[in-house]
């Protein structure tokens, strides 16, 4: 028994060895470029759909099938943004800009080709920074009582902030209904039943899984269907050789390793994710580019710099998860959710009792990363025949596999049908722009910080001046604090030249 | 026939019912008919307990219980009990233990422990509040006079973590948390509550060895059916479960999962389990909690 | 009252509009109500105090959610009543076509109808049927290959949770006829 992190590289390498994982990679980078490539289906609605899959399969193949799904949802993403305009996840917007220029050209093929090779390095990249800074972080975290998890949390719900779109009171509330909702059930501190109304329906509470499933996929499902008349138009259109010329490459080297070093630090922060990531580098990229000042014409470096980024940060999103048990996004809660089905409690001891599982789901990452490279440049001329599937028929299987996969998560209805009200409810909410992100975020985040603070107090006798100044738990607030503020700041900074100057 | 598991996959009476009875069933032919598993998760058994009532008392749908036979009824009014329940057999026992870190030097016994905890605050980490856990690290501080804050953890692992990063003194809990981490020398075993002498840790004394009073509590793992299955169903039944108790298959999972095989058939079982209920209803009594409580 | 074909067809061709704002403040007054909820049946049910200890009891957290929601629900009402009297408010007008609401509402009550009869009637009548209608009433024309494509996906998905997965489905038939009781 290891009993210290120690690198157990070649554990890694195992699963290049083995058909078994290397088959479940090839089917999960399949269904995630595919499902990334459908507007609507973003990494973490897809892993979301699928999470019940968890329960039949071991932790190792399970989890090497969602990190697949993942990495090739992430390049999906780009397929969309740079046939139709339309970015398949919000993380490949910026991919837009020039993809989809580069295709009114007739060159969709060249910018589909550097797009796969430069999410593919950037992807690669990223685990090997998860790999290098996951184990000496978890063995830092190794000293982490209640406070401290209790307070890193709190540093990931001060990111509602950034992740609450234009209205910072929409995200409060937002994040308050989220608190509201982890509070249903009994409270395994005192024992008391809360908000169950003396119905078996609520004595659990609200599974966190069958929430996530609601608030992500039932309500994107919903979406879909008020608009499934409008036919998603330009997938008819041949795409050619996605195969990148030696040229191609040349010219982007120099953006793809920058993206891949943003991309990787923006990814690691909890909260920002591959959305920021990209949009970020795409700025820098502007202005190191050899062509940067063409940029939104139609510039082949440009696809490459939000791509890199994006995917750089895929591995980094992965270590507040893995080393804290702490999401810091949408799709790293899913992951939780699916560590959860598997009875993992991620955090430091996973690094230091459960590293073979660990280096196996490294290895099945790098995998993934090189399997939809390839895909990309053999099959996906074929693959975008798969979005010409009717969307009435897509988006009702979903919503049948929604509901038979919350079923089986407890072998009950019972959260099925809280799931399709938290659906519903998101519907309704993402209708009048309300963000579902806080409330996703709070739902997975608050029981964590309730009860590490309620049991920091409980050590310490009821003081709470010796848990707030233990160092790491006052370093963490005071970030906190900080980060909640800073587009607030901005808010207020806005409002004032609004009311200042004109409004367009 | 129909296994049913009130914890979701993966948990302790999942994984009881699966390694230890369905494939034991499965390998050596126990049964005539198929026999399958599955899981009615929810209310801390009470999903399991209402499905299988729903059911035809027919011998064909068998509960498998824990402790929270007797915690569940007794933390909230569910309009159940297990006198609503035919006994089959306790299959095995799992007990609790208190553990402190291998290299603390403020006590190396558990009367050390105790003097100390007289004299100073001590906080012990144990599972959330009506659980066997808390109950035991609760009854212990409460009738030995200690100083000792029980700070309830959702899981094993999170107890363990809080010990071993210093937050708190003590950890009460099952084997299989910390039986690696004794195996290293992270965690001494202090103590265990089970109420006899235990062959996996004979130098692991039990309460009334160590103090002046008794407190017996473990996790006990069992099945039950209907209470209106027909007799001749429920003799077959406890054939049955005499059989899978003497298979080498149950044997390996007793092995796998720190429980102690302790074999109860029918009546006897009920004895035993009408002892754990007399303890835990007093301890709910004494502390306002539960169905006792004032609101 | 009579219909002929043209005015059904008028009216779902109607287009709902809803200032954004309006949808918006019944929204934030929803909340603000459950937040009063959560305040108020926290303040009646459970103490502040740790029953068993030190530190802080079962109250605060839902406590603090609720009032938070109410306080947010009241700045955002007022915020929008005050820009709406202004004038000042870019206030889309969210539309909808009274076809789609329609759609998406019997997509809604076709699920709910289903998770009802789920465990009755089991996995697979349910689910075909389910499938079935959803497809045709999302504008999936083609009936026979509709019904086709509903009974492929739920022997699909059947085979994928029982077998793949190991995860039981309710199917009642099928279990009556290998226990014997049929």
């Amino acid at each position: 028994m290891i009993s210290q992190t120690t690198l157990q590289v070649g554990a890694m390498f195992e699963i290049f060895t083995d058909p078994y994982l290397i088959g479940i990679t090839i089917a999960s980078v399949i269904i995630g470029v595919s499902a990334g490539m459908i507007p609507g289906l973003n990494a973490s609605v897809t892993v979301a759909i699928l999470l019940p899959v968890a329960f039949g399969m071991d932790p190792i193949p399970a989890m090497i099938f969602f990190f697949g799904i993942y990495a090739g949802a992430q390049y999906g993403g780009s397929v969309a943004a740079i046939l139709i305009n339309t970015p398949g996840t919000t993380a490949a917007a910026a991919t837009t800009f020039d993809g989809y220029p580069m295709s009114k050209n007739g060159e969709s093929g060249r910018a589909l080709g550097i797009a796969a090779l430069a999410s593919g390095v950037g992807g690669l990249f990223s685990v090997i920074v998860l790999i290098t800074i996951g184990p000496p972080f978890a063995e830092f975290a190794l000293n982490f009582g209640p406070a401290e998890i209790a307070a890193i949390s709190i540093f990931g719900l001060s990111l509602v902030s950034a992740v609450s779109g234009d209205s910072l009171a929409k995200g409060l509330v937002g994040t308050a209904l989220g608190i509201f909702i982890a509070t249903i059930g009994r409270d395994p501190v005192s024992g008391y039943s809360r908000f169950t109304l003396d119905t078996l329906l609520l004595t659990d509470g609200i599974d966190f899984i069958a929430a996530l499933i609601g608030l992500f996929a039932v309500s994107e499902v919903l979406l879909n269907v008020e608009t499934i008349h409008e036919s998603v138009k330009g997938f008819g259109q041949r795409v050619d050789s996605t195969f990148p010329s030696l040229s191609d490459i040349r010219e982007s080297a120099r953006v793809i390793v920058s993206g891949m070093f943003v991309g990787s630090f923006i990814g690691t922060l909890p909260g920002s994710g591959s959305t920021l990531g990209s949009f970020i580098h795409y700025g820098i990229a502007q202005r190191i580019a050899h062509r940067g000042k063409e940029f939104g014409s139609g510039v082949i470096e440009g696809v490459a710099a939000s791509e890199s980024a994006n995917n750089a940060a895929t591995g980094g999103a992965m270590i507040p998860l893995l080393t804290l048990g702490i999401p810091g996004s949408g799709t790293t809660a899913v992951m939780l959710g699916a560590l959860n089905i598997l009875n993992i409690s991620p955090g430091p001891e996973l690094f230091t009792q459960q590293s073979d599982l660990l280096w196996m789901w490294f290895g099945g990452f790098i995998l993934a990363n090189i399997f939809f490279v390839v895909v990309a440049f053999l099959l996906l001329p074929v693959f975008v025949r798969v979005l010409e599937t009717p969307r009435a028929i897509l988006f009702s299987v979903i919503a049948v596999l929604t509901i038979v996969g919350t079923f089986a998560l407890e072998n009950t209805l019972r959260q099925a049908w809280l799931m399709f009200s938290m659906g519903v409810l998101g519907y309704v909410l993402k209708k009048f722009d309300f963000p579902v992100g806080p409330i996703v975020l709070a739902i997975v985040l608050a029981p964590i910080i309730e009860l590490g603070i309620r049991r920091a107090l409980s050590i310490s006798g009821g003081a709470v001046g010796p848990v707030v100044t233990k160092p790491i738990v006052a370093i963490l607030l005071v970030l906190s604090v900080i980060t909640f503020f800073s587009p607030y700041f901005r808010e207020i900074a806005g409002g004032l030249s609004r009311i200042g100057g004109s409004r367009s | 026939m129909t296994i049913v598991a009130w914890a979701s996959r993966g948990g302790g009476s999942d994984t009881i019912v699966r390694q230890g009875y369905v494939r034991s069933i499965r390998e050596n032919d126990l049964l005539p008919v198929d026999v399958r598993a599955i899981n009615q998760t929810g209310g801390g058994g009470e999903a399991g307990m209402r499905y299988t009532l729903d059911q035809d008392p027919n011998g064909y749908t068998i509960l498998n219980v824990t402790t929270n036979l007797v915690v569940t009824p007794l933390s909230r009014d569910i309009g159940i009990s297990y006198e609503d329940f035919t006994p089959i057999a306790r299959m095995g026992v799992e007990p609790i233990l208190l553990v402190t870190r291998g290299d603390d030097d403020r006590f190396n016994n558990i009367q050390e422990f105790r003097d100390y905890a007289a004299e100073n605050r001590v906080s012990i980490a144990s599972f959330d509040v009506g659980t066997q856990d808390h109950t035991a690290a609760f009854l212990l501080s409460q009738r030995t006079d200690m100083n000792a804050e029980i700070v309830p953890f959702s899981g094993g692992g999170e107890q363990v973590s809080a010990l071993l990063a210093g937050d708190v003194d003590a950890a009460v809990t099952a084997p299989s948390e910390v039986s690696d981490m004794r195996e290293s020398g992270e965690v001494q075993y202090m103590l265990h509550f089970s109420g006899q002498e235990l062959e996996l840790y004979p130098d692991v004394p039990y309460v009334s060895q160590a103090f002046d009073t008794e407190i017996v509590v473990e996790q006990f793992r069992g099945t039950v059916v209907h209470g209106d299955t027909p007799d001749e169903q429920v003799e077959y039944l406890r054939d049955l479960y005499e059989e899978i108790y003497n298979s080498t298959e149950f044997e390996e999972y007793a092995d796998n999962n720190n429980v102690n095989p302790a074999f109860l058939r029918g009546e006897e079982f009920y004895d035993y389990v009408e002892g754990v209920n007399q303890r835990f209803t007093e301890v709910f009594q004494e502390n306002n909690l539960g169905v006792y409580s004032d609101s | 009252m009579e219909l002929d074909a043209n005015t059904v067809r008028d009216r779902l061709d109607r287009t709902l509009r809803l200032r954004k704002s309006t949808g918006e403040i019944a929204i934030v007054i929803l909340l603000g109500v459950l937040g009063l909820f959560a305040a108020i049946y926290s303040q009646l049910n459970l103490p502040l105090e740790n029953p068993f200890g030190a530190g802080v009891g079962p109250r605060l957290f839902p406590q603090v959610a609720g009032i938070t929601m109410v306080a947010m629900s009241v700045y955002l009402l007022v915020l929008r009543l005050w820009r709406r009297r202004k004038g000042t408010i870019d206030d889309e007008v969210v539309e909808m076509n009274v076809r789609d609401g329609l759609r998406v509402f019997v997509f809604i009550v076709l699920c709910a109808g289903y998770m009802w009869v789920f465990e009755a009637i089991g996995f697979g009548v349910s689910t075909v049927a389910l499938l079935f209608l959803l497809f045709v009433t999302n504008g999936f024309r083609r009936y026979i290959l509709a019904a086709v494509l509903a009974i492929a996906f739920t022997f699909g998905i059947y085979l994928v949770f029982t077998t793949a997965l190991g995860l039981p489905l309710p199917s009642p038939i099928l279990r009556d006829v290998t226990t014997g009781i049929l």
